[in-house]
């Protein structure tokens, strides 16, 4: 019953919030955080960093093929360039370019891995189990279940970031976008196109992802 | 702890932290450089801070422990002695532990044992301690499709084991190896793999002989 | 949750921390991380046992408390029932305690146990 999950799950927060208030004053008084280096944190991932980020990276691949060859050759140092320095979570970036042949998809099976410097902090659907469990074996059903279809004759490769690195997708960019400025392309790199569950939109589209042919 | 700065400016980093006195400041940024220069791995850094006397540990200012730890590596290393450190030389000494390549702890090189387009096999581990190689993974035939260099292997290395430092690979798996005959042909799974997790793999290399 | 159940809220639009708890617990764990009290990797370690051990919680951020706490625990940065200890004391200070509710423009910024007032050194600016 739902009054009744909910009531739970208020009741968890209830106590996870408590419980996390007692560990900060613990560690205050150690002296081992500050609450306003906290603060700064909680800041920076809620304000500054997001995948508005990883859109300016690949609308600037999309525009300046020299920019793209330095970011698929050397991701950090490309997108260093754009002065998006590498987060808590490593310096390790990996760019995979999706072709007409070719679509790839990132999950982290083990956990959550996810590219924060570039996209921020990842959605709750990203970490859930049915994601990261079906997306290696069974990705066009999950696609589709972001509205994506792909061609049966495309190769999907779906890359699992068990270890260090962490994957940015670089989606193709669409077409009728010729005429498009990159502050224009921006927008139309959703984050979900650069974890690969979608492809990049349309121009003109209503915020869905294209459709293939 | 006073000394002259020898080493060219101190970089500030985006979100730098709240410093309540000038030689926290200081310390900061010579713990920064210290790991930025790889003159010793954050690993080392850590272990040290953590070998600090609870009744220490427990009074001591952030900024303090890392003072501690780095006092304790500098000594480890023979980079100073404890009368040097008493004496209040340590900022003197870090130009020389800049100088110094023996001091430099660097990244282990180590030969790797694969290469792209090898076959390979993965391990099929019952134990729990191979945290890093997904089930659905284990007993595997897949290809090296990348080395993507070095890195201490969190197995051991987190649990107080060493760093075991060795070479980590993306592995392409075929949708049909992990999930049988009727998944698609087009499908694949890249898995990033410690090499300890690795056997070569009978069946094609998909390598290019020399001189084909 | 278990992998059967549907791929929940697949437009991702939330925010990014659900509760201001869950900030909190997140940026409590990157501070001591970036403080060199432990390694991202070693972190990662206790998360992935918890998400993936018998306890696991369908919460995302209950199984990153867990696993902070637990990691801590082993490290000797907290003593066994610190946390309990520490919960008892701060539910003595408050003989009523208060019904939560998190309306959705409340802002998320709370200073639970800091005693100086922020001041304009935290600015950090773009």
């Amino acid at each position: 019953m739902a009054d009744h999950h909910d009531h739970k799950h208020d009741s968890d927060d209830d106590q996870a919030a408590a419980r996390v208030k007692a560990l900060e004053a613990l560690l205050v008084r150690k002296g081992l955080i500050d609450g306003q280096m906290l603060d700064l944190i909680v800041d920076t991932y809620e304000n500054r960093v997001g995948p508005r980020n990883g859109a300016k990276v690949i609308a600037r691949a999309w525009t300046d093929p020299a920019f793209r060859k330095r970011l698929l050759a050397d991701g950090p140092a490309a997108v260093n360039e754009l002065g998006f320095p590498p987060g808590p979570e490593g310096v390790h970036l990996i760019v995979i370019e999706n072709t007409p042949r070719v679509h790839n998809v990132v999950v982290c099976t083990l956990c959550s891995c996810y590219p924060w410097s570039v996209l921020g902090l990842p959605p709750v659907w990203f970490k859930s189990p049915p994601y990261r469990s079906r997306v290696v074996s069974e990705p066009r059903a999950v696609l589709r279940e972001f509205g994506t279809e792909l061609d049966d004759k495309v190769e999907i490769r779906v890359w699992d970031s068990s270890a260090e690195v962490r994957y940015l997708v670089l989606p193709m960019r669409p077409e009728g976008t010729e005429g498009l400025s990159e502050e224009e392309l921006i927008e139309l790199v959703s984050r979900d196109s650069m974890i690969g569950v979608t492809q990049a939109k349309s121009p003109g589209a209503k915020g869905g992802s294209e459709r293939r042919a | 702890m006073g000394g002259k700065d020898g080493f060219g400016p101190i970089p500030i980093e985006e979100n730098e932290p709240v410093f309540h006195a000038d030689w926290e400041r200081r310390m900061y940024g010579i713990g920064r450089l210290v790991l930025t220069k790889r003159l010793l791995l954050l690993d080392e850094f850590r272990h040290a801070i953590e070998r600090i006397p609870p009744a220490v540990y427990l009074n001591a200012t952030y900024y303090e422990k890392w003072m501690l730890g780095l006092y304790t590596i500098l000594i480890e290393k023979g980079l100073a002695t404890p009368d040097e450190i008493k004496g209040g030389l340590p900022v003197e000494l870090l130009p020389t532990v800049r100088l110094k390549p023996t001091a430099k702890a660097s990244v282990p090189r180590v030969k790797p044992r694969f290469k792209k387009g090898d076959a390979i096999l993965t391990r099929n581990f019952i134990s729990r301690l191979h945290t890093r190689m997904p089930r659905y993974a284990h007993g595997k035939h897949g290809v090296i499709h990348a080395d993507e260099g070095i890195f201490p292997l969190p197995d051991t290395w987190a649990h107080g084991g060493g760093p075991n430092a060795q070479h980590v690979y993306a592995v392409r798996f075929s949708a049909r190896e992990l999930w049988g005959e009727n998944a698609s042909p087009r499908e694949f799974v890249y898995i990033d793999l410690w090499e300890d997790y690795l056997e070569p793999g009978r069946g094609k290399s998909t390598r290019r002989r020399a001189g084909s | 949750m278990t992998a059967n159940d549907p791929i929940p809220n697949p437009s991702g639009d939330e925010r990014t921390f659900r509760t201001p708890w869950e900030a909190r617990v997140f940026s409590i764990a990157v501070t001591l991380s970036r403080h060199g009290l432990f390694s991202w990797d070693e972190f990662r370690e206790h998360l992935i046992a918890e998400i993936n051990g018998p306890d696991a919680s369908p919460d995302y951020y209950q199984n990153w408390l867990h696993a902070l706490e637990e990691m801590l625990t082993d490290k000797g940065t907290l003593i066994a029932d610190e946390i309990e200890a520490e919960l008892a004391a701060l539910e003595a200070d408050q003989p009523h305690p208060q019904k939560h509710s998190h309306p959705p423009d409340q802002p998320l910024r709370t200073h639970p146990g800091s005693q100086e007032d922020a001041d304009g050194d935290a600015d950090t600016g773009d």
